[in-house]
C-alpha cells in the first residue's frame, strides 16, 4: 500500500520521497556504524590502506605436503563437536579450517574421515545462511569424486569462493578475512605437525616461507583489532608468532626473468635461513593457536 | 509539472539508493569460471578505482600460476607490472580488458602487482582472478 505509485504521485509526491530518501539514508548510516568494525577501514575485497592483500591458498601447503613427505597423520584430527560454536566469528574460522582439512584428507583418500568433516561443514552451511543454495549436490559432488584429490579441491574451492561471496555481499563483509585467516591456521598447525614428526627439509623451508603469509594475514586483520574480542584475541596470537619469525635471515638474488609467449619464469630467489629452537617454539605456539581459536 | 517534478525525484532517489543508500555498490563479477583448468586460490580481486591498485601477493614455487584480468571497459588500456619485494620489475606489459598470463617462480616470491590505468579519467572496475596447478 504504502508503495503504491498513484499514490505516492498523486497525493504527497515530493515530501514523500524526500522523507523516505532521509529515512533510508538515517536506516543505513546507522546500520553501517553498528555493524562494521571501522568504517575507514571497510573493505570486502581484502584491501588495507590502498594495498589489497592476498593470501595463497591452503590447499597449496597440501600439495606440497604430498610431494615432499607424503605423510598423513591422523592424530591430527581430533573429534569434536562443530554445534558448540556459536559466534559468527569463530564459525568463521572454523569453516575455514573445515575445507582446508579436507583438502588434506582428500589428497591423501581419507573417505571415513572425510565423510565425517563433510558432515560438519553441511551442519555449519546450513546453520550460517549460506548462500550455497545447492549444497546438498556439491557435497555429493565431493562423494563422488573420492580418489580424484585435483577435482575435490577445485570443488572445495568452489564453496569457498561461494561462501566468502555471500560473505562479500553480506552485512558483515569483514567475516571474510576470519574465513582465510582460519584455513590458514589450518594449514600451518598441520604443516608444523609434520615437520616435528619427520623434520623433512623441504617441510622445513616451507614452514620458513610461512612468515610472509603470516604478514599478509596480519595486514588482513589489523584494522580490526580493539574492535572485537575474537579479532583481538586471534591478532594477539599470530603477532607472538610473527615475533618468533623475526630472527629469520633472508638472502635475496635477483636474476633476469626468462618470458616465453605466455609464461613468466620468475629466477629471483629469497632463500630465508632460521635455528630449529625458533621453530619448535613456533610449533607450540601454533597448537596453542589452533586449540584456543579453532577447536 | 508536479508530476514531472516528481519523477526526477524518483529517478534520484533509485539512482542514489543504487549507491550509498542501502550499502556499497558491487561491480559485477565478470571472469567468474574462467581459470580454464587451474585451481582459484579462493579469493576474488576487484579494483575500482581510477588510481594505480596495488595487489600485495605470494606465490610459492613448485606451482604454475595463473593471473586473469577482466574488465567491462573494453577500451581500457592498463600498464601492469609485477615487482618483487626489492622494487625489482620482473613483468610488465600494456594490456586491455580481457587478459591472463602465467608465471612460474623459482622460490617463494612475494612482491606487488601494480595495475596502473592509461587512457581511463573516470573510475573503472576490473576484476582479477589467480588460479594455480602444481608442476
Amino acid at each position: 500500500m504504502i508503495f503504491n505509485s498513484k499514490y505516492l504521485s498523486m497525493r504527497y509526491p515530493v515530501s514523500f520521497v524526500l522523507v523516505f530518501i532521509l529515512y533510508a539514508s538515517f536506516i543505513s548510516c546507522k546500520r553501517n556504524h553498528e555493524t562494521l568494525p571501522d568504517l575507514n577501514f571497510y573493505n570486502d575485497n581484502y584491501e588495507v590502506g590502498d594495498v589489497i592483500y592476498s593470501v595463497p591458498s591452503p590447499h597449496q601447503i597440501s600439495l606440497l605436503i604430498k610431494d615432499d613427505c607424503s605423510l598423513f597423520n591422523e592424530e591430527i584430527f581430533n573429534k569434536f563437536d562443530v554445534r558448540t560454536f556459536s559466534t559468527s566469528e569463530k564459525k568463521a574460522m572454523v569453516f575455514g579450517a573445515l575445507i582446508t582439512d579436507l583438502g588434506y584428507m582428500s589428497l591423501f583418500d581419507q573417505k571415513n574421515l572425510t565423510l565425517q568433516y563433510l558432515d560438519k561443514i553441511r551442519y555449519l552451511m546450513e546453520n550460517s545462511n549460506s548462500g550455497l543454495s545447492n549444497l546438498t549436490l556439491i557435497l555429493n559432488r565431493i562423494e563422488n569424486n573420492f580418489g580424484k584429490s585435483d577435482s575435490i579441491i577445485s570443488i572445495l574451492t568452489e564453496i569457498h569462493r561461494k561462501e566468502c561471496e555471500t560473505i562479500r555481499t553480506s552485512e558483515r563483509p569483514y567475516l571474510g578475512s576470519l574465513v582465510i585467516a582460519g584455513g590458514w591456521i589450518e594449514s600451518f598447525y598441520i604443516l608444523n605437525n609434520l615437520y616435528d614428526k619427520t623434520k623433512n627439509s623441504s617441510l622445513f623451508g616451507l614452514l620458513l616461507q610461512q612468515q610472509q603469509i603470516l604478514n599478509n594475514i596480519l595486514e588482513l586483520l589489523r584494522p580490526y583489532y580493539n574492535k572485537n574480542e575474537e579479532y583481538t584475541e586471534l591478532i594477539d596470537k599470530l603477532v607472538e608468532i610473527a615475533y618468533e619469525y623475526e630472527v629469520i635471515d633472508t638472502s635475496y638474488k635477483n636474476f633476469p626473468p626468462i618470458n616465453n609467449d605466455s609464461t613468466t619464469y620468475i629466477r629471483c630467489k629469497f632463500t630465508p635461513t632460521l635455528t630449529g629452537s625458533h621453530l619448535e617454539r613456533i610449533y607450540q605456539l601454533s597448537g596453542a593457536l589452533r586449540k584456543n581459536i579453532i577447536y | 509539472m508536479k508530476s514531472s517534478c516528481s519523477i526526477k525525484l524518483i529517478f534520484l532517489f533509485l539512482c542514489l539508493s543504487n549507491f550509498n543508500i542501502f550499502g556499497q555498490s558491487k561491480p559485477s563479477l565478470i571472469c567468474n569460471g574462467q581459470l580454464n583448468g587451474f585451481i582459484s586460490d579462493g579469493q576474488e580481486y576487484i579494483l575500482d578505482t581510477k588510481e594505480t591498485s596495488k595487489i600485495d601477493v605470494i606465490f610459492y614455487s613448485g606451482f604454475t600460476y595463473r593471473i586473469k584480468l577482466c574488465s567491462e571497459f573494453k577500451n581500457i588500456k592498463l600498464e601492469f607490472t609485477l615487482i618483487d619485494e626489492k622494487g625489482n620489475i620482473q613483468y610488465e606489459n600494456i594490456i586491455g580488458s580481457d587478459f591472463f598470463r602465467d608465471f612460474k617462480f623459482a622460490t617463494l616470491f612475494h612482491g606487488k602487482f601494480l595495475i596502473k590505468p592509461i587512457n581511463v579519467e573516470n573510475k573503472f572496475s576490473a576484476q582479477i582472478l589467480i588460479g594455480y596447478k602444481k608442476i
